[in-house]
């Protein structure tokens, strides 16, 4: 293990990593999104000319294949017709018809397509709200099914560009990593405990003490990375989430660890007590991480029905970057904790030759 | 027999401040279930790290070398274990009998509330009489709050969910499985124990 921190190549490896993730990840445009439509609410038997404000598209003025459709669980419709007004405008006239959702005629919401080749489809789910203020309507039946679009991609490079994350997407290749890194760490940690228990060695103490501090670092940045990121999605940096709640205590955990070290002076005894506590913390940790969110519905990807971290929302694009993400941030934690362990020994053979 | 009296003694006299603070805001009849579950956890949480905090500070050095010389430390952990879980169990029952004289009891299903204050008086001791011990190599007793906190935290929010069950005659679906957790739990904390004990013993 020593000789592996010794060594350089794995460095070079996570320079590069990094180097990619931050320029590509940062510097890559976002695919085309819609950022709203006005106006929201229409009233059903009536013609609207509806304007779709989009974001980072180029639509030009002579592009007439521009579609656009509302849609529900139920029903799809056409726009009449559809035109650019400049690059980040369209607007799409529709008519809508009398009947247009069998169960609930009042207050459906609707989902807005536009698409072209090029751009390729764009979404703004539950984007207008359709009334019913016309009771006598009911028995009137109109035609207002038409076919569904075809889900085209864009044919430029870019990020999914996703409703309520918009541009902070960016920030997967920076917060989720942070928690891969400290999983990772504090394994290496863990297993450095135990091996400390069975071999009796000082240095397997100085990596567990060391890894463990630098999945204290990743943690604080996860905590931080994520509270940006709360912010901007769900409106406050610190909402009562599972995920949240059971990271701040497993920080907890790992600084009570840090404090049970600093209380012992005699150098053995710290091992081996701090060795047991890491291997029992970390059993603890692991329910915090992999049991606790399940308790209760997350607001995170995966958990209590969310954008997901289901292939729909992890994808391709997201994918080339996210994995030498999490090895490049993982790959400078072990950067880091070799260094710290280095210096731990440099401090101890000074302390030799002192006394 | 004098550890007893003074834990329980303790304990009463948490009951007895719990009650006058909430008799001084006009709170101490009928009050809500949901915070008469969470008092009776918090109330029981600090007894139980008092109590098993002093656990290996009672003993000193000259009597610790003669059990080091006669007996495994497998039997001492084992038997610290079984001594601190009957003590919560007995803590638990008196706090609950208070909490019904001074505050009324919402317990409706007497079974499941004797089975969730049993396995919270052994997760409690399985989890604290290691965190006291390496407290008390540390040389440092207050460490067993600090250390001890962040770790029972969890099992402390399942055995607060389970315990809710016992205040409907029916227990819900989720019984079994919020059971399953702790007993797995328990099950961990024991086995972690008895295989880390003697890593510390050997001093």
């Amino acid at each position: 293990m020593h000789s592996i921190f010794k060594q350089w190549w794995w460095k070079i490896v996570g320079l590069i990593f990094l180097t990619i993730i931050i320029i590509g990840g940062l510097y890559l445009p976002l695919n085309p999104g819609i950022i709203n439509t006005t106006p929201d609410t229409v009233t059903i038997g009536e013609q609207v000319e509806l304007k779709i404000q989009t974001y980072n598209a180029t639509f030009s003025k002579d592009d007439n294949h521009v579609q656009a459709y509302i849609k529900s669980k139920k029903h799809i419709l056409q726009a009449d017709t559809a035109f650019v007004i400049d690059a980040n405008q369209v607007a799409a006239i529709f008519t809508i018809p009398y009947e247009i959702d069998s169960i609930s005629l009042t207050n459906t919401s609707f989902d807005i397509i536009v698409l072209d080749e090029e751009h390729g489809t764009l979404t703004q789910r539950n984007a207008i709200q359709v009334q019913n203020t016309n009771i006598e309507a009911l028995d009137m039946k109109s035609v207002s099914s038409a076919v569904a679009p075809t889900v085209l991609k864009a044919k430029k490079f870019g990020f999914p560009n996703r409703e309520i994350l918009q541009e902070s997407i960016r920030n997967l290749f920076f917060h989720v990593p942070m928690w891969f890194g400290m999983v990772f760490l504090l394994f290496f940690s863990f297993i450095s405990s135990i091996r400390y228990l069975g071999k009796n060695e000082s240095k397997f103490d100085v990596y567990a003490a060391a890894a463990a501090e630098g999945g204290l670092l990743f943690g604080t940045l996860g905590i931080i990375t994520g509270m940006c990121w709360a912010k901007f999605t769900w409106g406050a940096p610190w909402p009562n989430d599972p995920k949240l709640n059971g990271a701040a205590i497993a920080m907890l955990i790992y600084i009570a660890y840090a404090i049970l070290r600093k209380s012992i002076s005699d150098p053995i005894r710290k091992a081996k007590v701090s060795a047991v506590y890491n291997i029992f913390a970390f059993f603890i940790y692991l329910a915090f991480v992999f049991i606790y969110p399940r308790l209760t519905d997350s607001l995170h990807p995966g958990n209590g029905g969310n954008p997901a971290f289901s292939n729909a929302d992890l994808d391709n694009r997201l994918r080339m970057f996210f994995y030498p993400a999490v090895m490049g941030w993982s790959i400078l934690g072990f950067w880091l904790v070799s260094l710290k362990i280095r210096y731990k020994f440099a401090h101890q053979k000074l302390i030799e030759i002192e006394s | 027999m004098y550890g007893i009296a003074s834990v329980i003694l303790y304990v009463v006299a948490i009951i007895v401040v719990l009650y006058l603070s909430l008799a001084s805001q006009g709170a101490n009849k009928n009050i809500e279930v949901k915070y008469w579950n969470v008092l009776f956890w918090i109330m029981l949480l600090f007894a139980a790290i008092n109590t098993i905090a002093k656990s290996f500070i009672q003993e000193n050095s000259t009597k610790y070398l003669y059990y080091y010389s006669l007996v495994s430390p497998l039997a001492i952990i084992l038997s610290k274990m079984i001594y601190n879980a009957l003590l919560m169990l007995s803590i638990a029952i008196v706090s609950a009998l208070l909490f019904a004289l001074v505050l009324g009891s919402p317990v409706q299903n007497m079974a499941v509330y004797f089975i969730v204050i049993l396995l919270g008086a052994l997760s409690f001791s399985f989890l604290f009489t290691l965190v006291s011990s390496i407290a008390s190599k540390a040389g440092n007793i207050g460490l067993t709050a600090i250390l001890g906190l962040p770790l029972i935290v969890i099992i402390l929010i399942y055995l607060m969910k389970l315990s809710r069950e016992a205040f409907f005659a029916q227990t819900s679906e989720n019984f079994i499985k919020t059971l399953g957790i702790i007993i797995l739990f328990d099950f961990m904390l024991f086995m972690l124990s008895i295989i880390l004990f003697p890593y510390l013993w050997r001093d």
